[in-house]
């Protein structure tokens, strides 16, 4: 057999070949009935689930409950301490050292050992299985031959009684067909070798058809396909007629049957051996006369080599041709194992479905070869034999050197199937994904391997839809693919398929790790049932994984792209060239751009803000604000070089490091320069250099104030004592201010505990940080005078301020963030959970990747985020944010034991940082239960209708995963909208005439309102005074029974919010 | 309900209103302050203890409140009960006293002791009104919001003035101190014990927790450097029994995870 035959398996599809598959084929009535009721038990194996995760749930509600396990693991080890100690024998020692040697450690040799009890067929059902192919066997041997037809008939198809799974277009030109019983019917394939996997378990059975129903010139023109369509109908409807077989259904090739019946028996028609020669089929020669095809005549020398049809013929060929070393297979435990774990990798990927894909058989073919290479063995283990495919895989090319398990092979023909090869290329991406999940012994491999799906628009950072439902003859000429067409036996959208991803390699080049279309299922059908007609209508998705290194800069990008591309300036920067996709570019390569629908756009107006500039017609406008953040940017490196050139301050300032989130890229809306046009909405206070609001207009736009934290050096000089050096720094914020306002003649504002200065527009608060203030207010004295650190609420916020968000700060970044926190304050929790939580969560997805790449795009990034949110375990793992990895092994290993052993004490989001081990900064007060449960809940809604709304054509409102559902509250307080400086935040200001003008500043010497919000003023308050709402209810005896007092309680919101609140609406199936 | 007095475990109830319009309303809780060691600012006999006083609710408000029972002397407010007075700030920058903030309570003093018994006796169906005629005027909403913002100004001078006293006489303490410590140096009390302190030849050792770990630390380290390990054959069968045990235990551990994640069914892959 020649690589090009072991290959086809995957690179073929185009050709119908049916498949006949039935299920619950059984003999007798009394092994269906046991059948169903072993349905029936896994049905409620499955409903026991449910409960088992509602009571997890609940768990997971009250922290103070204890873990689940009881009692410790330290606990069990001291009670049989003895037991510990006995003499090892023989086998133990041998399977602790083969655990050692063998596995990645014990744990994952459990795991797997587990998961393969969970997918390994039992030997009771492979018996029963066994009877039921014996039957079927002998049934279809038994069948009858039939009668002649000339296959240009064109009554046969009304003839045969059950329509045929094929188109019939352009007619036969000549050949007759008759039927006959078939020669052999063997079980092949995985159910042979012992290594069929649940719950998709099949039983491939190959019917040989016999010589005598084809002629000498049959695998010309799709007349052997043809035959074998009718030869499969026939079958079928010959399988209808026994009581015992309930579903027959025909699909094309490779498709995986998806309905989870017990048994699914694939019957595959191939011709007896010998009966077409095989050097017919070399890759280079042509078996679809075009004269025939395009049905006018036509010269041979113009003839184009038909490779797939010859390989899928080819496929048919092989499939009766016993593989050496198969039996091998089967006699090895480890091997059968392996083959297993792998079939489960490639499936959570989805990499063995669909056309062109890398199916299951071609992975075993692999692993064969490489036993055969001896780069494997019958010895191995199963996670050895999986280690060192994925291996070799990852280092292999087949696109340079063709691999071959025949021995004496005689030309090592590289396949040509280019869409096998790309394919191949994203299994090797993800082969080399994998490795490295093994190789890092921190993480969880297993379940990252094994348990956790791989969705296709989670695998990419960018998605393209093309719709290829318009002009495809159009697109079909204009990529010069005519030939191909009657290759791929007339599936127009095939053809284009590899074209466009070609032209997409070359368009992107070197910007692109992978570049991949979805793959799709092939639909399956009745047999009685016409087949459906191809899906010309219908759409292809591509997916792009970005390379880091090349994707922001472009050389040869111009060239291809032509007058599309303009220069950009993206947030780090750089100057590039792109292509505003959002504009409508001219049609290109047949392509028109409206047709494709850049879904990553989508998301990103909401992080767009109204905002026109009107007086300064070169500034860009807000788009998702990154050209913001770079001016911001500007001014704080003025900022900080400003304050580095101080020199009449009596310490030197040794750090200056913006804290705010601005200052890392994760502030939901960027913040803008205050120039307002509208000045009328605030006043000037007198004698005083600032804006002030009134009560009587409207509230001022909001303006940020970005936090500096300045350290100072050290010194002797500063006092041992609290409150003095909490005077002294109130003098040293003075004598900044002072020393700023002089030098570089900027206004400035101190303040005790701060000093404002106004720089560029932009309000900067300085901070000064003095790294012994912490010490000190740790410093405890215990009863004997002693000395003692101690962590205190006091010191740990300022520890948190002025050491943890400045470093932090320089670490993370990311617009994931940005629509991570847009969406958790969308939900109203923004006030529930801190956002630096938040950030260290999406800094996880960044660092900890696997089983992907790290997200390059932001909606890629928040999918992910939401994934996470949904399927991450709070209640019994620890989440370490690896920064820097800064983590040393000791830290690794000594967290997560510590994180079992106190979970009841620990905050419910652990999130351990280097710099904060045992989660104390960010999630010890906030998120509760309840509000961590709910956001789980949110995040999975979400993820569902982002997922279902990614893969769809039409242009879809992504707004809705960001409202807020207002049904689970018992009040809702409307604010009155011109009080709130923040109102252009809001997801419904559309309206054209609502846009704010940003100008120029027309003021660089008062200050703005700055950080004034009256809605987090009024919630704030509403906050601390939520004590005492009761009322004496009713009276029974002297008894008085208490109840909530709603009215007291909007008469509180009324009063304390008056000027903002407008109406407070009673949810009365709430409050009742 | 009741028309005349209500009470609840010991605590007179009455309503109380923010006007006369308002639909809802509030209850307070009040009873005479008893405590063992009363305070002379909040005399025993003649001081009402109210309970949930609403955060807008000022003293001047509470004053007018109950001037209907008798002449007011004074309000005290504060987050929690206590018999003490109200903690004042010593300084206008550096806040020494916790803010009062959400629901209070309060302690009015009356100038008559019958006050508080006609107190007492409020009815429940007659509320309290705070903003009824001649009270003093509420500030809440955008306009006290603003109001603060306005207020925010600060006084540079007497800021820099406020600091520089007390740092000076700050630094007369310290040196007054180090002046005393340097005096004893090496001086025996009555009893003839010498007290170390920094300033004499022999510093005396830190006396903190930190420094004692370091040197019990210390202590440790030394003592292993000088233990021979696997000398006796019987120091290398523990060794060996021991690495055994580790396994064992590390592999019980391993399965008792295992078998959670069976319970919480992770070994299902599709």
């Amino acid at each position: 057999m020649s690589s090009e035959e072991e290959m086809s398996d995957s690179g073929e599809d185009s050709d119908v070949s049916a498949t006949v598959e039935d299920s619950d084929v059984d003999n007798s009535e009394a092994e269906m009935d046991s059948v169903g009721e072993e349905e029936e038990e896994e049905e409620q194996a499955e409903i026991t689930t449910g409960k088992i995760e509602h009571d997890s749930r609940k768990r997971f509600l009250e922290p103070s409950i204890d873990l689940p396990e009881g009692v410790p693991a330290s606990k069990v080890s001291r009670n049989n301490k003895g037991d510990l100690y006995r003499p090892p024998t023989n086998e133990e020692l041998n399977e602790l050292k083969e655990t050692e040697n063998l596995f990645h450690s014990t744990l994952f040799r459990l795991q797997i050992t587990e998961l393969l009890a969970e997918v390994i067929m039992k030997e009771k059902r492979r018996k029963r299985i066994e009877e039921a192919v014996e039957f079927l066997k002998t049934a279809l041997l038994n069948l009858k031959p039939g009668k002649k037809y000339e296959l240009t008939d064109r009554k046969l198809l009304t003839k045969l009684g059950v329509p045929v799974p094929m188109e019939m277009e352009p007619e036969s030109d000549k050949g007759r067909f008759q039927f006959q019983p078939p020669s052999s019917v063997n079980v092949t394939g995985s159910f042979s070798a012992k290594i069929c996997a649940k719950p998709a378990v099949s039983v491939d059975l190959v019917l040989s058809m016999p010589k005598e129903c084809f002629d000498g010139m049959d695998h010309l023109n799709q007349r052997y396909l043809r035959k074998r369509a009718i030869y499969l109908a026939i079958v079928a409807k010959a399988l209808r007629q026994k009581p015992e077989v309930t579903d027959v259904k025909v699909s094309y090739h490779n498709g995986n049957i998806g309905d989870h019946r017990p048994v699914t028996v694939h019957l595959y028609a191939v011709p007896e051996t010998g009966t077409f020669k095989l050097s017919r089929f070399q890759l280079e020669k042509n078996n679809v006369r075009a004269s025939w095809w395009e049905g006018q005549d036509g010269t041979d020398a113009s003839e184009l080599p038909t490779p797939f049809y010859n390989t899928s013929i080819l496929e048919d060929i092989s499939m009766t041709t016993e593989v050496p070393g198969l039996e091998k297979i089967s006699g090895s435990q480890g091997l059968r194992e392996g083959i297993i774990l792998l079939k489960v990798w490639l499936s959570q990927r989805g990499l063995n479905k669909g056309y062109g894909s890398f199916s299951n058989h071609v992975m075993m073919m692999y692993v064969l070869y490489l036993l055969n290479q001896r780069k494997l063995n019958t010895l191995m283990s199963s996670y050895q034999v999986f280690r060192n495919t994925l291996l070799k895989f990852s280092e292999s090319s087949w696109t340079d050197t063709g691999i071959s398990l025949c021995t004496g092979s005689q030309d090592s023909n590289s396949p040509l199937v280019v869409d096998f090869h790309r394919h191949f290329d994203v299994v090797k991406h993800e082969a080399s994904q994998a490795i490295a999940v093994l190789e890092d012994r921190h993480t969880d491999s297993f379940d990252k391997l094994f348990m956790k799906k791989v969705p296709f628009h989670f695998t990419f950072d960018h998605i393209l839809h093309i719709d290829m439902s318009s002009d495809l003859d159009q697109m079909v000429r204009k990529l010069k693919v005519e030939s191909r067409v009657a290759d791929h036996g007339g599936s127009r959208l095939l053809a284009c398929r590899s074209a466009i991803l070609v032209l997409m390699e070359k368009a992107l080049g070197q910007r692109v790790l992978l570049i991949q279309a979805c793959p799709r299922v092939p639909p399956e059908w009745d047999v009685t049932e016409p087949p459906p007609p191809e899906d010309e209508a219908s759409r292809l998705t591509v997916g792009l994984t970005l390379d880091p290194e090349f994707a922001f800069s472009a050389v040869e990008f111009r060239e291809f792209w032509g007058s599309v591309c303009e220069l950009r300036r993206f947030q780090d920067g750089a100057i590039c060239e792109a292509v505003l996709w959002m504009q409508k570019a001219p049609v290109h390569a047949g392509i028109p751009a409206n047709c494709v629908q850049y879904i990553g756009g989508q998301l990103n107006s909401m992080l767009c803000l109204p905002v026109t500039m009107s007086n300064e017609p070169n500034t860009l406008p807000f788009g998702t604000g990154d050209e913001q953040s770079a001016d911001l940017m500007k001014a704080y490196d003025d900022v900080c070089k400003k304050l580095r050139q101080l020199t009449d301050l009596p310490l030197t300032i040794n750090s200056v490091q913006g804290v705010s989130p601005c200052f890392r890229f994760t502030e939901v809306f960027p913040p803008l320069p205050c120039t307002f046009r509208h000045t009328e909405e605030r006043s000037l206070e007198h004698g005083m250099k600032r804006y002030v609001p009134t009560p009587d207009k409207p509230c001022p736009l909001y303006t940020h104030i970005l936090k500096v934290v300045c350290t100072l050096e050290g010194s002797g000089k500063w006092p041992d004592d609290l409150v003095a050096m909490k005077r002294l720094k109130a003098a040293f914020h003075l004598q900044l201010g002072d020393a700023i306002h002089t030098t570089f003649n900027l206004p400035t504002r101190p303040s005790v505990n701060y000093v404002d200065i106004l720089k560029d527009n932009y309000v900067f608060r300085l901070v000064l940080a003095y790294t012994r203030e912490i010490s000190l207010l740790k410093s405890v004295y215990s009863s004997d005078g002693k000395l003692m650190k101690r962590d205190t609420e006091e010191a740990l916020k300022l520890e948190r301020e002025t050491i943890a968000l400045p470093r932090l700060t320089s670490i993370l970044h990311g617009t994931t963030v940005r629509f991570a926190k847009r969406w958790v304050c969308g939900h109203m929790l923004g006030d529930h959970i801190h956002p630096m939580a938040l950030e260290l969560v999406v800094a996880s997805l960044y660092l900890s990747p696997a089983p992907y790449t790290p997200p390059r795009s932001g909606l890629v990034g928040f999918l992910r985020f939401l994934d996470f949110l949904t399927t991450f375990d709070w209640k019994s793992s620890p989440l370490l944010v690896n920064l820097n990895n800064e983590f040393t092994d000791a830290d690794l290993s000594e967290i997560p034991t510590k994180f079992s052993k106190e979970r009841s004490n620990l905050p419910l989001m652990f999130i351990s940082t280097p710099l904060d081990p045992y989660s104390q900064h960010w999630t010890k007060e906030v998120p509760s239960a309840a509000v961590l449960t709910r956001l789980v809940l949110l995040a999975a809604k979400s993820l569902a209708v982002l997922q279902r709304d990614l893969m769809q054509m039409e242009k879809q409102d992504l707004t809705v995963v960001f409202r807020p559902s207002l049904a689970i509250f018992n009040l809702v307080i409307h604010l009155n909208e011109k009080q709130l400086p923040r109102r252009l935040e809001c997801l419904d200001v559309a309206m054209e005439s609502d846009r704010v003008g940003y100008g120029k500043a027309s003021d660089k010497e008062r200050f703005p309102v700055t950080d004034f919000d009256p809605a987090q003023i009024f919630l704030n308050e509403l906050k601390v005074s939520h004590v005492n709402h009761s009322r004496p209810e009713s009276c029974e005896g002297d008894q008085f029974l208490l109840a909530l007092n709603i009215e007291g309680v909007i008469e509180d919101i009324k009063l304390m919010g008056r000027g903002l609140v407008t109406a407070i609406e009673i949810n009365h199936t709430k409050t009742s | 309900m009741p028309s005349e007095n209500v009470v609840v475990e010991g605590f007179t109830v009455v309503p109380m209103k923010v006007d006369e319009k308002s639909h809802g309303s509030h209850y307070l809780y009040m009873k005479e302050h008893s405590v063992r060691e009363a305070n002379p600012c909040k005399p025993r006999d003649r001081t009402l203890f109210v309970l949930n006083i609403p955060p807008y609710c000022t003293e001047e408000v509470l004053q007018y409140m109950f001037s209907g029972c008798g002449q007011v002397q004074t309000v005290h407010l504060h987050n929690k009960p206590t018999s003490g007075p109200s903690a004042v700030n010593q300084s206008n920058f550096f806040p020494t006293a916790p803010l009062i903030q959400g629901y209070k309570v309060g302690y009015v003093v009356f100038k008559k002791a019958s006050s508080v018994k006609k107190a007492r006796s409020l009815p429940f169906d007659v509320p309290l009104i705070m903003q009824g005629k001649g009270a003093p005027t509420i500030k809440s909403g955008i306009e006290k919001w603003c109001s603060d913002y306005q207020a925010d100004v600060l006084d540079r001078s007497t800021l820099q003035a406020e600091i520089d006293t007390y740092m000076a006489e700050y630094d007369r303490k310290v040196q007054e101190e180090m002046e005393r410590a340097k005096a004893s140096e090496g001086v025996p009390d009555d009893e003839g014990w010498v007290t170390v302190t920094r300033f004499g030849k022999n510093k005396a050792a830190p006396r903190t927790e930190a420094h004692e770990k370091a040197i019990s630390g210390k202590e440790k380290r030394r003592r292993k450097e000088k233990e021979l390990l696997n000398f006796y054959s019987f120091q290398i069968r523990q060794t060996k029994r021991d690495q055994i045990a580790n396994l064992r235990q590390k592999f019980e551990e391993d399965k008792q995870r295992i078998s959670l994640m069976k319970e919480a069914r992770k070994f299902r892959p599709y």
